[in-house]
């Protein structure tokens, strides 16, 4: 019970795997060259602060300052506001301080304007204000005073994550088409794989012909090969069953045939009445024989004939017509009348709309001599089972897909209706000279073509056989 | 009528061959398919009856041999393969009607009897000459609508003289068709039964065509 396959399909495995490990595969390498990015440029950023620290100590020094420091500060808080000046996207706002014991001397526009205190010599983080700010202080022993530098955390955190991300970015855009590729390489792959495995589903009984490909990939060879010998060992199957069964009919014909005829041999020399009931008794026992005989094979047939057996689109309403003019001297014999009805779809019946085409239609695709003999089994058990006089009705419904035959006789318990379709089964009232075949051949002939039959009880008060025919075979 | 009857079967020849010998036919029988060609080439038979299995060859090929080489003698299919493809085939290659196995013996008799008003054109069951009543099916002669009792072999004589009602049929082709290759026949015994023929009917239904054989009297 619980072992029940587990099905996957290999397309969607293959693509989710390859896909999924592709993307593990870009992360990681793409998370490396951010950090690693992200970690130079800001050394270099380090770096560059040093070095503006370093153009500054070499550029001012307490007598410059002396002299010019009304002009100095003028003129760095109004550079500042310049708007014209050229940017660079990358461009930080360096600030700076120069500051001594006594505090603050010089300033750039962007720094605040009272001094840090408590500072050592190079790199450092402070918080002032709402900003991080990163710093480096540079001591100068000439003119005794510190030159603070710095910049603005947020702006080269926001610097440093647009470098590392333009290195990283390159390694992500691929993946979608990696993806695609992916995804169409694997289906494409797989094809062979997918088209073998729809020719081998729609093998039936009647096309067992070997499976033979201009390009076949090597991993399904052997596969096709397997499938290819269990064919043949099909057919051949097949043939001998075909064969024995045809071997059969000879060897049980022949001697019946020997019977029959010395025993009518018998009956026509016979002077002795008395004797005449029990030669006339062989000759139904011989009667029965054949019947029997020929129930087997043909219900032998319809398992094994299969295989070359034509299936081609037939007619239904002229396979019932064909019954009907066949049955009928059968039926006068009983004085029985067989009612054939044709019904169309209701629409062509009731509208103007005169459509020959959808009128008298109901085909199917299958072997003809097999559904003839399915009928032909179902109109001779009506015709053994209804009384003298009565009329056995045979309906065929464009409109619903339906053949319905229906008899006025005994009809068939509703517990028996199912075991009625078992070979040898006999109902307890069965009458005449049956095989108990009969409806086990409709029964096999019915299920290769995939019609759906049930017996039912019939409004005119005997058996009704219902064939339903809305799943026909499909043409392969 | 002469029947060629080819069935390899014993009992099941036995049983036909005395069936229509009772129905006035003279049935030769053989029991191979090499036999049943010899005898095809060397005699004459109004019809044929043929089992399909046949031990040493098929019989579909020996009626494929048959219309070859121009025999055109009727051909009855006897066999015990029952599909359609196969009576198709049979009757395809120049057979002219198919029996299955088992079969009642009044089918085999009527089947016969078609094939034999084909055979000589006649549509009509009841073959009709003057005077002269024939019914194959109930081998009743009559004579002026009168029965008249003719003995079996004096019945095939007469059927064999109205089924060929234009031909002068020699001593030796009579013999073969009343006697087969069933008894040594004795040499006036073809004399014998045209004499009682004559008796029996009227004396000018046969004429005597000297040193060649006889001929059945024109009907006008």
């Amino acid at each position: 019970m619980s072992n029940k396959t587990k099905h996957y399909s290999i397309r969607r495995y293959l693509t989710l795997h390859i896909v999924a490990w592709a993307f593990a595969m870009t992360v990681i390498p793409g998370a490396w060259v951010y950090y690693d990015t992200a970690r130079e440029v800001e050394e270099l950023f380090d770096a560059s602060l040093a070095q503006s620290a370093r153009v500054l100590h070499g550029m001012i020094n307490r007598d410059t300052v002396e002299e010019h420091r009304d002009s100095i500060t003028e003129a760095l808080l109004n550079k500042e506001k310049d708007p014209h000046a050229i940017q660079h996207s990358y461009e930080k706002k360096v600030s700076f301080q120069v500051i001594n014991e006594t505090g603050l001397i010089l300033r750039s526009a962007s720094a605040p304007d009272h001094p840090e205190s408590g500072l050592t010599q190079g790199y450092t983080y402070i918080e002032l204000g709402q900003y991080e700010w990163r710093i480096f202080t540079l001591y100068s022993k000439e003119d005794d005073w510190h030159l603070v530098v710095g910049e603005r955390m947020d702006i080269r955190d926001e610097l440093i994550h647009h470098i590392a991300l333009d290195h990283a970015i390159p390694l992500f855009l691929l993946t979608p088409f990696f993806v695609l590729i992916v995804s169409l390489v694997i289906r494409k792959g797989l094809k062979p794989l997918e088209v073998i495995a729809s020719d081998v589903q729609d093998k039936n009984y009647t096309s067992l012909e070997k499976l033979s490909y201009k390009t076949e990939p090597e991993e399904v060879t052997g596969l096709i090969s397997a499938v290819n010998t269990l064919f043949d060992h099909l057919n051949e199957q097949y043939e001998r069953e075909r064969r024995f069964s045809s071997d059969a009919a000879h060897e049980l014909r022949t001697p019946l045939a020997a019977l029959m005829i010395h025993t009518e041999n018998i009956l026509e020399d016979n002077k002795d009445t008395a004797l005449d009931v029990s030669i006339i008794n062989i000759k139904k026992s011989i009667n029965r024989l054949s019947h029997l005989v020929a129930q087997l094979l043909s219900l032998s047939r319809a398992d094994t004939q299969l295989i070359s057996a034509d299936f081609a689109q037939i007619n239904l309403i002229k396979t019932v017509e064909q019954v009907v003019r066949d049955f009928t001297p059968l039926a006068e014999q009983k004085e029985q009348s067989l009612l054939y009805v044709v019904s169309h779809d209701k629409s062509d019946l009731d509208g103007k709309r005169n459509d020959n085409s959808k009128m008298n239609t109901l085909s199917i695709t299958g072997n003809k001599a097999l559904i003839y003999n399915m009928l032909c089994n179902v109109v001779t058990n009506a015709i053994k089972y209804s009384p003298e006089q009565s009329s056995i009705n045979i309906m065929v419904d464009c409109d619903q897909q339906t053949i319905t035959i229906e008899d006025t006789g005994p009809g068939i318990e509703e517990k028996l209706r199912e075991r009625v379709k078992d070979r040898f089964y006999r109902t307890p009232n069965a009458v005449g000279e049956g095989s108990g075949l009969g409806l086990a051949i409709v029964n096999r002939i019915a299920s290769i073509h995939h019609i759906e039959w049930s017996l039912n009880a019939a409004s005119t008060g005997g058996l009704a056989v219902e064939f339903s025919l809305k799943s026909p075979v499909k043409i392969t | 009528m002469r029947i060629l009857l080819v069935e390899d079967d014993q009992l099941l020849g036995e049983g036909i061959k005395m069936a229509l010998d009772r129905e006035g036919y003279q049935t030769d029988w053989l029991k191979n398919g090499v036999q049943a060609k010899q005898a095809l080439t060397t005699e004459s038979f109004e019809l044929v009856i043929l089992d399909l299995g046949l031990p040493d060859i098929d019989g579909i090929d020996i009626i494929k041999w048959a219309r070859k080489t121009g025999v055109d003698v009727p051909v009855l299919i006897l066999t015990a393969r029952d599909s359609i493809e196969e009576k198709i085939v049979g009757l395809d290659t120049g057979a002219d009607d198919y029996l299955i196995k088992p079969f009642e013996l009044s089918e085999l008799k009527a089947r016969l009897r078609a094939l034999g008003r084909r055979r000589h054109g006649h549509v009509e069951p009841v073959i009709e000459h003057g005077r002269i009543t024939y019914n194959p099916a109930s081998l009743e002669v009559t004579l002026d609508k009168q029965i008249v009792e003719l003995s079996r072999r004096e019945t095939t004589l007469l059927a064999e003289f109205l089924n060929n009602p234009n031909r002068v049929m020699s001593k030796e082709k009579l013999e073969d068709v009343v006697y087969g290759w069933d008894i040594e026949v004795e040499s006036n015994s073809i004399e014998v039964h045209v004499h009682h023929l004559r008796k029996k009917l009227y004396s000018t239904i046969i004429k005597t065509m000297r040193g060649v054989g006889y001929k059945l009297e024109n009907n006008e």
